[in-house]
């Protein structure tokens, strides 16, 4: 080739690009006038269609609504003049919400030949505006169907609809299509949607333990994570499992988290036992135990987070100091370990009880060594007064 | 005589033929990249825009918990401010550590009392190397727990080996003490973690805060810088940076997280040594390093690059500062690249070493050297009269153009899909400025560079020091 071809040909995509550049800036400038024009225009057909049809919707202002739905703009539209309408009357917008169901159906058959954009889209425009209940199948079977197979996006939002409009059962399926698609979702996700499940949560609570030991184990994690965060569960499984050595790392860290926020006095050995370990490859175990039996105060525990002070990983020290500072304890009611032969273990406990000193004076709160609220709000709180009589320390 | 002369023509113009070739593929090779580039970075960012715009984006609640680590050497004029710009970010669950690497100003006590931190005698986990610490002081405001830790000099690696040390979470941003987060950009950095498997690092965008003003996190204003110099670095960026690295990331081949921004896994960090304390380029070191270590153990592992995470960085006003702040990088470059040369057309590296190593080789590392080399060949020839002016003043002319269109286009597809709005006169100046950028600062930026390579001495583990001014951001 000669080189004037290749000047020619740089020369050529230089001229292509500075007219892309500026096609594209004039293309946006024309497009935005043009689409806040459209999507004025139609929110304003449909706010007087809506005004006039908020009781009863017509079939012709149904085929409409379908009609201008099957755009994007007019998707965008519907959405405005809805969050509009529901900030000035939500009786009136939810009543005509309800009676337009139908048309929801109908657009399903349309996106489901969609692009993911397309389809993420209209899951979250169902999710905020879809009233019918229970929701027609063709509905949760295209969400179910999103799921399964959708870009990220597209199998979020449509999770997020089922989450909105779905029953347990179906919300209960999603949570199985979602780690089946062979794409990662992250089990956050999981929890956070289910947590946002509008539906009967008593019934997801059984959906989910119908379905549980069919779960991959993360999708296991989030679950009990969930039942953590909304205070359900049957805490003899959860115990059952944590107490099982065989079972997946993630599944038993998750089951301990589960036993400190929710209060069952038979975990508490089986805690204890997690926190005793002195096996460095199973550190994470002692180290959430430790943090999990601030909530089990008692003299076993107390010996127990003691010799967890010692541990040879940091992790497990910082979280048995916590413990013990939140169980109102002061450092004189530790003197056999601040005046014991660990250096690490009493820099732990003068860090934390520093730390938390410091908390509280910058918060003009409670004198040094009093627990903090959070942990222990709606446990029993072991103080050095009920300790030391039994276990001798604090003297 | 005659005889010698024809003899010494002869061997010129077989000289000049093979360097002719030589630059012929040398810049097509460079051209391609530019083009490819540049137009899957702005189709990318245009996409991104029409997705973000259709609710294709996370809207549930979903954090990880991260430590965003800033270390600071005599950074008393901007630290108070950078710090406050980390308050108000729209996350739930972080916390701040400021590390004052040796300062010779005030800049630990100004932390101090701006934040009303309290001195505590915390014991520190030495997972990574680093100097000793003078103390250690902690506060929080509202939500945010903030740790200052004053250590001996040892540099920004050994600072953040440190901030690694004390972080408490299992994610850690490091940011440069003059850099203000966008309010959103720590949900934008976490994104990649939420949405992918894997992912043990991702790049933020490091956009130029220089003529810009930014209230609570948000922007406020823009406009190019009213200096030559910043506002050519605004061109610089966007077709360099923000274009390349968007490329990159879509084979996982990302060899550099800027250090002024960049999120980071603590497990695999702390598993590769934290960052090497021997380079001045320790945010390129360990992100190569990370490919190193994911590959050589069979680690499925993402390395991602999240355009929407913004964060606005000072960038030198004069050239005398640019020129140090290039040379500080040619030379980072050159440490790690040598450092990790086993890449280097390696299997086991796929496309990292095929595509990524090798374009950081030719026409990162190696560019100054071939282009001054390129303009002392010109020179060769123009003496032995074997130059076609007007053909090398018309090829000079559309690299030029050439060049400057690449910057625009860039430049323009950012400013489009941020909905930003330019004034006629930013843009006429955007047109000036890219052409004199690719012809003007091009050549004094492959001097800086070649000289970093000339006058390159090990260790040389200073910080930078440029001039720093307050940020224009309101909290």
């Amino acid at each position: 080739m000669k080189i004037e071809w290749l000047i020619a040909l740089y020369l050529f995509v230089s001229l292509m690009m500075i007219v892309f550049n500026f096609g594209f800036l004039g293309y946006e400038k024309v497009h935005a006038k043009r689409f806040a024009t459209k999507t004025a225009r139609i929110a304003e057909a449909l706010r007087v269609e809506i005004a006039r049809n908020a009781e009863f919707p017509t079939d012709e202002h149904k085929r409409m609504l379908e009609r201008r739905m099957k755009q994007l703009s007019g998707m965008e539209s519907f959405d405005l003049t809805m969050t509009r309408l529901e900030e000035l009357d939500p009786e009136k917008s939810n009543r005509y919400l309800q009676g337009i169901g139908t048309v929801f159906d109908h657009l399903t058959y349309h996106f489901a030949k969609k692009s993911d954009l397309h389809r993420a889209y209209f899951a979250y425009v169902l999710k905020r505006w879809y009233r019918q209940q229970p929701a027609s199948d063709t509905v949760i079977q295209a969400l179910l169907h999103a799921v399964r197979e959708g870009s990220f996006y597209a199998r979020q939002n449509a999770f997020e609809a089922l989450a909105q409009v779905g029953s347990a059962r179906a919300f209960a399926d999603a949570v199985a299509l979602v780690e089946r698609g062979g794409d990662f979702h992250h089990p956050k996700l999981v929890t956070e949607t289910a947590l946002a499940f509008a539906g009967d949560a008593h019934e997801l609570e059984e959906e989910l333990r119908e379905r549980f030991d069919s779960f991959l184990p993360h999708t296991q994690a989030a679950v009990i994570n969930y039942l953590r965060m909304s205070g359900r569960g049957d805490p003899e499984k959860l115990c059952a499992l944590l107490d099982d050595d065989t079972a997946d790392l993630e599944v038993r860290l998750a089951c301990a988290r589960y036993f400190m926020r929710n209060f069952w006095e038979p975990a508490e050995a089986v805690l204890r036992r997690l926190a005793a370990s002195d096996d460095p490859a199973t550190w994470e175990y002692a180290a959430v135990a430790a943090t999990a039996l601030a909530s089990y105060p008692s003299i076993e525990t107390f010996e127990v987070l003691k010799r967890c002070l010692s541990s040879s990983s940091w992790f497990v020290r910082q979280n048995a100091a916590k413990t013990l500072f939140d169980w109102g304890l002061s450092l004189d009611d530790l003197d056999d370990v601040m005046n014991g032969p660990d250096a690490y273990a009493r820099d732990m406990l003068t860090y934390r009880w520093e730390l938390e000193d410091i908390g509280h004076s910058a918060a003009g709160g409670m004198p040094p060594g009093q627990p903090t609220a959070t942990p222990l709000a709606d446990q029993q709180v072991i103080t050095a007064a009920k300790l030391a009589p039994e276990s001798g320390v604090g003297a | 005589m005659i005889i010698t002369t024809v003899t010494a023509a002869a061997f010129v113009q077989g000289f000049l033929y093979f360097v002719g070739v030589f630059f012929v593929l040398y810049l097509i090779g460079y051209s391609t990249f530019l083009f490819l580039s540049v137009t899957v970075g702005s189709s990318i960012l245009y996409r991104r825009k029409r997705e973000a715009h259709y609710q294709n984006q996370l809207m549930v609640d979903c954090y990880v918990p991260v430590t965003i680590i800033m270390p600071a050497h005599n950074e008393s004029v901007t630290v108070e401010s950078s710090i406050r710009s980390l308050l108000t970010l729209d996350y739930s669950l972080y916390e701040v550590v400021v590390v004052d690497d040796g300062s010779t100003d005030d800049t630990a006590q100004i932390v101090i009392e701006a934040f009303d931190l309290h001195p505590i005698d915390r014991p520190i986990r030495r997972q990574v190397p680093c100097a000793s610490e003078r103390g250690v002081w902690i506060g929080k405001v509202g939500h945010v727990p903030i740790t200052l830790i004053s250590k001996e000099n040892g540099g920004k690696a050994d600072a953040l080996n440190m901030g690694i040390n004390v972080a408490q979470y299992p994610y850690f941003i490091c940011i440069d003490a003059d850099s203000v987060l966008q309010y959103d950009s720590l949900r934008e950095i976490v994104a990649p973690v939420i949405e992918h498997e894997n992912v043990v690092a991702v790049g933020g965008l490091v956009r130029l805060s220089n003529g810009i003003k930014i209230k609570d996190g948000r922007l406020t204003h823009y406009s190019l810088p009213k200096k030559i110099i910043p506002a050519m670095q605004v061109l610089e960026y966007d077709r360099s940076f923000l274009s390349a690295r968007i490329l990159f990331d879509q084979f996982n081949g990302n060899l550099i997280i800027s250090g002024a921004f960049g999120l980071f896994r603590k497990d695999f960090v702390v598993a590769c040594g934290g960052y090497d304390l021997d380079t001045v380029g320790e945010d390129m070191e360990l992100v190569t390093k990370l490919h190193v270590f994911c590959r050589t153990n069979d680690i499925d592992y993402l390395i991602k690059y999240a355009p929407d995470a913004i964060c606005w960085s000072q960038a030198p006003e004069t050239l005398r500062d640019l020129v140090k702040q290039r040379r500080r990088w040619h030379t980072g470059l050159f440490e790690s690249m040598t450092k990790h040369w086993r890449i280097f057309a390696n299997l086991r590296f796929g496309l990292v070493s095929f595509f990524s190593y090798t374009y950081f080789l030719i026409y990162e590392l190696l560019s100054p050297m071939i282009e001054l080399f390129g303009l002392a060949t010109v020179a060769l020839a123009f003496a032995f009269n074997f130059i076609n002016v007007p053909f090398m003043i018309m090829f000079f002319g559309i690299y030029a153009v050439f060049g400057a269109v690449m910057s625009l286009t860039a430049f323009f597809s950012r400013v489009q899909t941020r909905d930003l709005k330019l004034s006629a006169g930013d843009v006429v100046r955007a047109l000036l400025l890219s052409i004199f950028e690719v012809t003007i600062l091009r050549f004094i930026l492959a001097t800086t560079r070649m000289m970093a390579l000339v006058g390159y001495r090990k260790k040389e583990r200073h910080w930078g020091t440029i001039e720093r001014k307050k940020i224009d951001a309101e909290n």
